[in-house]
């Protein structure tokens, strides 16, 4: 928000008209909507009887103007094109998600994983917190579910050190790294989430300007827990209202410091219509995921609605796969031949729904575990494997 | 013999009735303000000239100085892509298909990608030109500005800023008699983007309320700068008033992306919605042209464009979305 700091308009030089104007002008909001209304009508019945009044209006807009130009944010092209050549992408530990985000996590946008539940969106996002924790890159972690788990970042700390090959001393001693880079915050609320970004926008300005290290990454989940309860409080309008100044704070707090936020929010189906009957089709009826679902529609939709969906940069769906062997032969894991695995596996096939750059529909194949994620071949192309839709409904 | 008060009265009738200008001096007025803007927009420029179902001839229209085109749309209906791929066509030098111009983007919601832009300037350089791409892409790049803004008076505060810089440059300009680059389009996503914030203080309500002076205070400017609320209607006022301002003073087009926050039909919008009424007379009095995206499948790369103000029932322009441009589909 533009602020007018006290006195910004106090200057020497400028009549008195001007300056007692200036002296008034306590809040730049109402300047900005009173002048409209009555300035216009006021300059249109008295420009030919009294010219000072309007010239002295005339003299405060362009002084208005010429404080505003030190606050409003204005970048060429160029700028932006040499922004994005130094720009960095975060990778995420996971090959196969990097390579379906394109690299990674890029800074500056807000990347949101959904999907139902089980499908394992929080162990994304401990496998991100780890891997910029270990780049160095403080990472701020909220959550409003208490799904952190100290012990589960450092498993998987260790699984994503070893995919960059470290060995084992290397591993241990970059743990005492991670851990210190990696702040988690409860949330009960979304006023409490709001102001907690609305704080971090002011005070990452001043950090940035004494050289202190701000975050990089900042993880919440799951904000749509808090969003869900005041979207149906009263009034929709009231959690609207919220959602739009969540998702602004976001937006102005990954735009201004260059920051990668990534967000988790659940899944909802799309309801197929009702006949005129009243009844629902039998298609649909029949269909083991549950009532209300439409057979066709293979993923479904992010939780919070309409107003929700264009708020994200890039959007990745989550849904977990049963894989099984036909064969008595060794299971697809990472634990390699010979040793005793299950020929079951529960693997995550993550699937590109949004993305400015394009590239929308291509999929990745994640293989999980308590303290592992890896990326994986597409399972569908392994022979003798059978793929399974693993769905909460069934 | 008329009296002097007479005499006085038959005065101002005459200047009241008098003409302030002929046909002549208002067509000389208008030559060199009313520019067209190429936009390489399916529904402006190239479908334009197609014929509709019925084998009528479509009349040309394009968006000129001074004019504000509104394209609405539920989700996914590219309309941001749209706003790019303007600006790509204003900004590219004219050896290039462009139009060697200055574009202002202000941005609401944080959905442009530089990255994107980047694309289609380099793949439409790369296509009419051999050599020299690097250049001609920075040329383009400098001509392009982005305004980043996060409520709605950011976005007044924002149109000020403009409107000053162009008079400033204006001033200078006639001093040192230097040709300037026109800025012709002003594009601006979303306008819709902080209505929920907006709509919640309500007049009726407890609102804002802030007074410069005293209400009793009989000086001329204080009543100018009177008690005001916050509330929809005011803060859309003031961007319509800035905005219809800038847009005069420095020559360019408007064009505005606007969510319709409902769901995607699959028939299409219904005919008699009154797509205006969400947002407040004072933005809807000066919307010029207004046109709707659809996009019939989720999963298929086409889109469709169909023209609210001025209305063109049966006339649907279909488009899909390239690497470096929006092609018309048949």
């Amino acid at each position: 928000m533009v602020r007018l700091v006290e006195g910004l308009l106090k200057g020497g030089g400028v009549d008195a008209g001007v300056e007692r104007l200036a002296k008034e002008v306590k809040s730049l909001e109402a300047y900005l909507l009173a002048e409209c209304r009555d300035k216009t009508k006021h300059a249109e019945r008295e420009r030919e009887r009294d010219t000072q009044t309007t010239e002295t209006l005339h003299e405060l807009d362009r002084r208005v103007a010429e404080a505003l130009s030190r606050q409003v944010d204005v970048q060429d092209g160029l700028a932006l094109f040499n922004k994005l050549q130094t720009s960095v992408l975060l990778p995420t530990g996971i090959g196969t998600l990097d390579a379906l985000l394109g690299g990674g996590l890029r800074e500056g946008q807000i990347t949101e994983f959904f999907g139902a539940s089980p499908s394992g969106k929080t162990q994304v996002c401990h496998c991100i917190s780890a891997c910029a924790a270990w780049l160095g890159y403080p990472v701020v972690y909220m959550t409003s579910n208490g799904s952190f788990s100290p012990e589960r970042l450092v498993k998987l700390s260790k699984h994503v050190l070893v995919h960059f090959d470290l060995s084992e001393t290397e591993v241990v001693e970059s743990l005492s790294k991670i851990l210190p880079n990696v702040s988690v915050t409860q949330v009960n609320d979304t006023l409490s989430l709001i102001s907690i970004f609305q704080g971090m926008i002011e005070n990452f300005g001043y950090l940035q300007k004494h050289d202190k290290p701000i975050p990089k990454v900042v993880v919440v989940d799951s904000p749509s827990l808090h969003l869900y309860r005041d979207l149906s409080i009263g009034q929709q309008n009231f959690g609207k209202l919220l959602m739009t100044q969540l998702s602004t704070a976001m937006s102005e707090l990954a735009n201004r410091y260059n920051i990668a936020v990534v967000l988790t929010n659940h899944e909802v189906r799309q309801f197929s219509p009702l006949r005129g009957d009243g009844r629902q089709a039998a298609a649909d009826r029949d269909h083991v995921d549950g009532p209300g679902a439409s057979p066709a529609t293979d993923q479904g939709k992010p939780g919070l609605g309409l107003l929700w969906q264009p708020q994200v940069n890039v959007r990745v769906h989550l849904k977990m796969h049963r894989v099984e062997r036909l064969d008595d032969g060794l299971a697809g894991g990472p634990e390699g031949p010979g040793k005793e695995s299950n020929e079951r596996a529960v693997v995550c096939k993550a699937t590109l729904i949004k993305s400015s750059t394009g590239n929308c529909g291509r999929e990745a194949w994640m293989i999980m575990g308590n303290r592992l994620i890896q990326g994986i071949e597409n399972p569908h192309n392994t022979e003798n494997c059978e793929v399974r839709d693993v769905s909460v409904w069934n | 013999m008329e009296s002097a008060e007479e005499e006085e009265v038959r005065k101002k009738l005459a200047e009241f009735v008098a003409a302030d200008e002929t046909c002549e001096d208002l067509l000389a007025r208008l030559a060199g303000t009313q520019v067209e803007v190429r936009t390489s927009l399916p529904f402006l420029d190239a479908g334009a000239r197609e014929r509709a179902a019925g084998g009528r001839r479509l009349g040309r229209l394009r968006v000129r100085a001074g004019q504000v085109l509104e394209i609405c749309g539920t989700n996914d209906t590219c309309k941001t892509e749209c706003l790019l791929q303007a600006a790509a066509t204003c900004v590219l030098p004219k050896a290039c298909g462009g139009c060697s111009s200055n574009v202002v983007f202000l941005e609401m919601k944080g959905g442009v990608d530089p990255l994107r832009l980047v694309q289609i300037l380099d793949t439409r350089i790369r296509q009419t030109q051999k050599s020299a791409g690097s250049r001609l892409l920075e040329e383009s790049l400098r001509r392009f500005e982005l305004v980043r803004c996060y409520n709605n008076l950011d976005l007044v505060c924002a149109l000020k800023v403009l409107s000053a810089r162009e008079e400033g440059e204006r001033g200078q300009g006639s001093e040192g008699g230097d040709g300037n680059t026109p800025c012709r389009l002003l594009l601006i996503d979303d306008i819709s983007a902080f209505y929920w914030i907006d709509k919640s203080f309500d007049a009726s309500q407890s609102a804002t309320q802030t007074s410069f002076g005293g209400l009793s205070s009989s000086r001329k400017e204080d009543k100018v700068l009177r008690t005001v609320s916050y509330n929809l209607q005011s803060v859309y006022e003031a961007i319509a008033l800035n905005l219809k301002k800038v847009a005069e003073s420095l020559g360019s087009a408007v064009i505005v992306t606007r969510n319709l926050h409902l769901p995607p039909q699959k028939g299409g919008l219904p005919e008699k919605l009154n797509l205006g009424a969400t947002l407040p007379k004072a933005w809807q009095d000066i919307v010029h042209y207004r046109v709707v995206l659809q996009r019939p499948d989720a999963k298929e790369n086409a889109f469709c464009a169909v023209w609210d103000t001025p209305k063109r029932p049966g006339e649907v322009v279909r488009f899909a979305v390239k690497d470096h441009i929006l092609e018309a589909l048949a």
